[in-house]
C-alpha cells in the first residue's frame, strides 16, 4: 500500500471515528487467496493503540464469493449473535479511497494455522471440550434462520439447498479444460439421494480448522464469513469432519483436532437437534468433491498465471485423492 | 537426441540433492516449501516415466458404453472428447442404471491418476 494509500485511508478513518488517528503500521498479512488482509496498528485520537485487519478483495479474485460489504453486514449479525467474530469496526464502499470496497475489523490474537492445530497439544490441552465448543459454536451460526431483514443481501432461502450446490458444481466443471467423469458421477449420485434439508439455516460455507483462530485452547473467533448462505446445516457439519480437513490427523475425525463424537455432543446441547449421523457420508462426498473443484480450479489457473506459487502448482495433482474419497464415501449410502 | 540422463531421471537426482543435502540445513520456516518442492519434483518424474496409456483409456471407455448397451463414442476421436463424452452422459443419468461397472471403471481411472499424483493412496487393483 503506497504513502497516498495510507494517507487517504488515514484520512477517511479519522472522519468515520470522529477522532484524528494516526495508522503506525501496515502489513500485508499472509493467506487469503480470495481477499487481501492487512494489520494495521492504528493509534486513536487519545493515544490508545488499537490492532485492525483491513480486508479487501485481491486483485486476483475468481470464486464468487460475498462481497466486502455483505461480508461487513455478516459479521455484525454474528456479533449480534454472540457468535465469536472478529469485531466489525468499518465499512468503506467509496473506491476513492482504495480502489474497491473494503472494511476494518478487530484483529484477533491466536493460532490459525491448521498444522499446529492438529500436532500441537499444548496449543490445546483439553481436545474433547475444545471439540464440543466447535460444535457449539456451529449450532450458534445455524440458530440463525430467514428471513433477517439485516441480511436480506442472502436472497430468498433455497428450498433444496443440496440441488443448488450440486448445480453450482457443475457450472464450475464446465470452465474446467478437462472432463471430470469420476466427478460428474459423484455429483449424480448426490443428485439422486439428495436429503430433505432438516431445515433452512445460515450457513458458514467454510466452517473448518484454518478458519477458526484458537487462544489459549478456545476458540477466539470464526473466520472468513465469505462463504454464507442460507443452507442446510448439515453440509458445515459435514465439511467440518470430512477426511480432506484433517490434516494429517484422520483418526481425529473433527477437523483433525478432535472426536467427532465431541463435537456432535457440543452440537447438539447447543442447537437441541440430533445430529443425523446417516447424512455425514452424504455431506462429506460434498465436500471433498468441491475441494477437488476448488482445487482443479487452483491447478488450472497456474497454467496462464505469470508467477504461479508452487502450492497452487501442485493442488490439481489432489484432485484425485479427494475424488477417491469421494467416493469411498457415496458407497456408504443410497443406491449400490 | 538430448544426452543423458533423461528428464526423469535429473528430476530424481536433484530431488535427493534437495532432501539429502539441502533440506537438513534449511531454517524451519521453509521445510514445508522444500518438501513441496520435493513432491513436485516426484510427481513430475513419474508423468514423464508414465506410458501415455491413451489408447487403454480410450478401449476401456468403449468397452464400457458397449457392455452398458449404449452407443459407442467414435475410437477415432481424441481422448479428450470420449472422456468428455462420458461426463456429459453420466451427468444426464445416462448411466444410472450400470453403476457397478461404471463404479469399477472410475476407480480403476482415478487410481491411474494417483498413481502419478499420490502412489502411496493406489488400491492397487488387479490391473
Amino acid at each position: 500500500m503506497d504513502d497516498s494509500a495510507k494517507r487517504r485511508l488515514t484520512a477517511w478513518l479519522g472522519e468515520r471515528l470522529g477522532e484524528p488517528v494516526t495508522i503506525r503500521t501496515i502489513e500485508r498479512l499472509s493467506g487469503g487467496a480470495i481477499q487481501e488482509n492487512w494489520g494495521l496498528m492504528l493509534v486513536h485520537g487519545d493515544g490508545r493503540e488499537e490492532r485492525l485487519v483491513l480486508r479487501r478483495d485481491s486483485a486476483a479474485t475468481i470464486v464468487s464469493s460475498r462481497s466486502r460489504a455483505e461480508e461487513f453486514s455478516l459479521l455484525e449479525a454474528a456479533q449480534r449473535e454472540g457468535i465469536a467474530v472478529p469485531a466489525p469496526v468499518a465499512l468503506c464502499t467509496d473506491a476513492a479511497i482504495l480502489g474497491g470496497p473494503f472494511f476494518l475489523m478487530r484483529r484477533v490474537s491466536g493460532i490459525a494455522d491448521p498444522r499446529l492445530l492438529v500436532r500441537d497439544d499444548s496449543l490445546i490441552p483439553d481436545r474433547p471440550r475444545f471439540g464440543a465448543t466447535l460444535g457449539a459454536e456451529l449450532a450458534r451460526i445455524h440458530a440463525v434462520r430467514p428471513p433477517r431483514p439485516d441480511l436480506s443481501f442472502l436472497g430468498p432461502p433455497d428450498p433444496d439447498p443440496a440441488m443448488a450446490r450440486i448445480q453450482a458444481q457443475r457450472r464450475n466443471l464446465d470452465r474446467l479444460a478437462a472432463p471430470q467423469p469420476a466427478i460428474e458421477f459423484v455429483l449424480r449420485r448426490l443428485e439422486r439421494d439428495r436429503p430433505r434439508p432438516a431445515a433452512i439455516t445460515l450457513i458458514h460455507g467454510d466452517y473448518r480448522i484454518g478458519n477458526i483462530m484458537v487462544a489459549d485452547g478456545r476458540i477466539a473467533a470464526v473466520l472468513d464469513w465469505e462463504f454464507a448462505d442460507w443452507g442446510d446445516p448439515d453440509e458445515d457439519l459435514g465439511w467440518f469432519t470430512a477426511r480432506c480437513w484433517r490434516f494429517g490427523r484422520e483418526d481425529r475425525e473433527a477437523g483433525g483436532v478432535a472426536a467427532r463424537a465431541d463435537f456432535y455432543r457440543g452440537y447438539e446441547q447447543i442447537s437441541g437437534r440430533r445430529v443425523a449421523l446417516e447424512r455425514a457420508p452424504y455431506w462429506e462426498a460434498m465436500a471433498a468433491i468441491r475441494w477437488a473443484i476448488i482445487a482443479l480450479q487452483q491447478g488450472e489457473r497456474c497454467r496462464t498465471e505469470e508467477k504461479p506459487g508452487l502450492e497452487a502448482a501442485l493442488s490439481g495433482r489432489m484432485a484425485p485423492q479427494l475424488v477417491q474419497e469421494a467416493m469411498a464415501r457415496i458407497a456408504a449410502f443410497g443406491h449400490a | 537426441m538430448r544426452d543423458g540422463p533423461e528428464g526423469a531421471r535429473l528430476l530424481a537426482i536433484a530431488r535427493a540433492t534437495l532432501l539429502e543435502e539441502v533440506l537438513p540445513n534449511v531454517l524451519p520456516a521453509q521445510i514445508y516449501a522444500v518438501r513441496m518442492i520435493a513432491n513436485a519434483m516426484a510427481i513430475a518424474a513419474r508423468e514423464l516415466a508414465a506410458d501415455p496409456g491413451e489408447s487403454v483409456m480410450r478401449e476401456r471407455i468403449i468397452s464400457l458404453y458397449r457392455r452398458a448397451g449404449l452407443v459407442a463414442p467414435d475410437a477415432s476421436q481424441r481422448l479428450g472428447e470420449i472422456e468428455r463424452m462420458l461426463a456429459a452422459d453420466i451427468r444426464a443419468g445416462r448411466f444410472d442404471a450400470h453403476q457397478e461397472m461404471l463404479t469399477a471403471f472410475l476407480e480403476w481411472q482415478v487410481d491411474q491418476r494417483l498413481a502419478l499424483a499420490n502412489p502411496k493412496l493406489c488400491r492397487r487393483s488387479s490391473d
